[in-house]
């Protein structure tokens, strides 16, 4: 297994490709649920739990199932069922057994299953023809790179509550260019993961 | 509540059903399509890379370095055309490479990559691309793109791996 | 309301991008040329026609436990449709549209215009609404994707501006500059309806049938 690729698919997830702040993945969540820091690791880790476990059912179900009898059209269809299904699945397992988990995590779940960023996630590891491991990671890192855009956005947030921009730039518009200039720092990765590990 | 249970249940099935079927009868008129148009776009660019051929029969790749995925050799026998799939930066990155029948490079491009948009995908340049015309080996004074050093490898150890599979298969003939 | 007034409504008064903020993924990513987004705004409009007409065909059929899941099959199903089509068809669009063709299925326009519409209203009310919310995301992608690409690439549609081509913007063609230009259109058009529209800068997932979630967590 190279052990170099996997970090560097990692760190490129979380810095360089980050889903939410280059790839436009994600996008509803990060307005909506970054106000509150609480809110937005919560629906963060959810998002993370979710990429992971769907990752780990959608890339056998591909390579196993889909491609072997030629129904690689139902990619879509199969993949978007399959979230769905986990998000619910995870959602009952929690409230049955796991209550602390589902009181801090429960709520965000149901809101996962249309967020791009997670059958993004699925359907790219399967267009970059990523190995089962590096689908894993390559989730994760989307997941972490979701995180750490919610955590540090939320912080510029609770900033933004105290400015008084004008009228008709209140709310929405401010905080999305407040994520324009939030994007235009993580421009500056580009380039780091290359040169700390490669040749 | 075998009612509240049995319903749901089967109404959801049956639009799966539905919708399979009609997925299954627009791949059946789709498909061909797509195929065809691959092909064409293919056949494309093997002259794109090998502009004097005038057509191309398919190799067998064994033999040939891992990365080889399709040979082709020129029926008028100009030379050769390989696909090539490299481990870029941020996945695979797909290569096709005409090699003339003096193992010389005649000129590379590349099909398919998910590198870094304005960094890695310089590599599909033409300023980079053209450094590798009339090589047939000794790329260290190649310059790699800045800030893109694996994109760059991938491409150099794709190129190499062509023009070492133009020797396997003339020491094979 | 009447016919005129269904198509409309989601032009201006109810545009699904600038005042329900919805669909907003697909709106950055592919707004960075004129062309992609038309495309995007036909694909998205032919999905949503097919899904709003049937969903409402069916309305009194499916139950609602199973809601949800049956309107992401249908969706699911429209959306591979198009994307064969387009794959067959067209194919320099499917490249330029890559990932975001799939992703059409969670475009939220899709299933909150079903969850929220469709369900209740009758076939042709629903067809024109989907056609007047399809017209509104088709025309504020190209909005977007014409500023950026003028000021960003120096093009429009491919075609070159003298000028601008050699002075061009280019952030506005990657990700701050999608993020800058939705905001500035976002306050223009909340200006220009002097505050007519609900801008308080909360998730507007009333349309996503999520919507609960939402509100629970907003409110806590």
């Amino acid at each position: 297994m190279d052990f170099r690729a996997l970090v560097i698919i990692l760190m490129g997830a979380v810095l360089v490709n980050n889903y939410v702040l280059r790839q436009f993945l994600g996008i509803c969540p990060f307005l909506g649920v970054s106000k509150d820091l609480k809110n937005a690791t919560g629906m963060s880790i959810a998002v993370i739990f979710v990429m992971l476990m769907a990752t780990a059912a959608t890339w056998p179900i591909q390579f196993y199932l889909l491609d072997r009898n030629g129904l690689g059209y139902l990619q879509t269809i199969v993949f978007i069922l399959i979230i769905a299904a986990l998000v619910q699945l995870v959602e009952t397992v929690l409230k049955k057994y796991i209550r602390v988990l589902y009181n801090a995590l429960g709520v965000y779940l149901p809101l996962i299953t249309t967020n791009c960023a997670v059958l993004g996630v699925t359907i790219a590891n399967i267009g970059k023809g990523y190995t089962f491991a590096q689908s894993m990671v390559n989730a994760l890192g989307s997941g972490l790179g979701f995180l750490l855009a919610m955590v540090i956005f939320s912080g510029v947030r609770s900033h933004i509550e105290s400015s008084d921009p004008p009228e008709s730039f209140k709310g929405l518009p401010i905080t999305l260019i407040s994520a324009a200039i939030l994007s235009l720092s993580f421009f500056g990765f580009g380039g780091v993961i290359e040169n700390l590990f490669g040749s | 509540m075998v009612k509240d249970f049995i319903k749901p249940i089967a109404v959801l099935s049956l639009i799966c059903l539905v919708i399979s079927c009609a997925l299954a009868v627009t791949n059946g008129f789709t498909k061909p399509v797509i195929l065809e148009a691959a092909a064409m776009r293919a056949e494309e660019a093997r002259y794109a890379v090998l502009p004097q051929a005038t057509g191309f029969e398919p190799l067998g790749v064994e033999g040939l370095p891992a990365s080889v995925r399709e040979a082709y050799r020129s029926e008028n026998r100009v030379g050769y055309v390989f696909v090539i799939a490299a481990g870029g930066y941020g996945g695979e990155m797909i290569l096709m490479c005409g090699v003339g029948a003096d193992g010389k490079l005649v000129k590379s491009t590349t099909l398919e990559h998910s590198e870094t948009k304005g960094l890695g995908s310089k590599v599909t340049e033409s300023h980079f691309e053209d450094r590798f015309v009339g090589l047939s080996g000794g790329f260290d004074g190649v310059e790699a793109i800045t800030g893109a050093t694996i994109s760059s490898t991938a491409y150099i150890s794709a190129i190499s791996d062509a023009l070492q599979a133009y020797l396997t298969i003339e020491e094979g003939s | 309301m009447s016919r005129l007034k269904e198509v409309t409504k989601g032009i201006i008064k109810e545009n699904p991008v600038l005042v329900l903020i919805l669909g907003t993924c697909p709106t950055l990513a592919v707004s960075t040329q004129a062309s992609n987004a038309i495309g995007m705004g036909l694909a998205a409009t032919a999905v949503l026609l097919g899904s709003n007409i049937v969903i409402s065909l069916l309305r009194s059929v499916i139950p609602d436990k199973v809601r949800i899941p049956c309107y992401i099959v249908l969706i699911a199903g429209f959306v591979t449709l198009v994307e064969m089509i387009v794959e067959a068809y067209t194919y320099t669009l499917y490249q330029a549209l890559g990932i975001y063709l799939p992703l059409i299925v969670v475009n939220c326009i899709i299933l909150g215009r079903a969850e929220m519409y469709a369900n209740k209203n009758s076939v042709l009310n629903s067809a024109l609404d989907a056609i007047g919310m399809g017209i509104g995301f088709t025309l504020t992608l190209l909005v977007m994707a014409s500023i950026r690409e003028i000021f960003g690439n120096g093009t429009w549609f491919g075609m070159e501006i003298p000028w601008l081509k050699d002075n061009s913007i280019s952030v506005l063609t990657m990700a701050p500059g999608g993020f800058v230009v939705f905001g500035c259109l976002i306050a223009l058009v909340s200006k220009i309806s002097k505050g007519r529209v609900r801008t308080n800068g909360e998730s507007k997932c009333e349309g996503c049938p999520s919507a609960q979630a939402c509100g629970k967590q907003s409110a806590s």
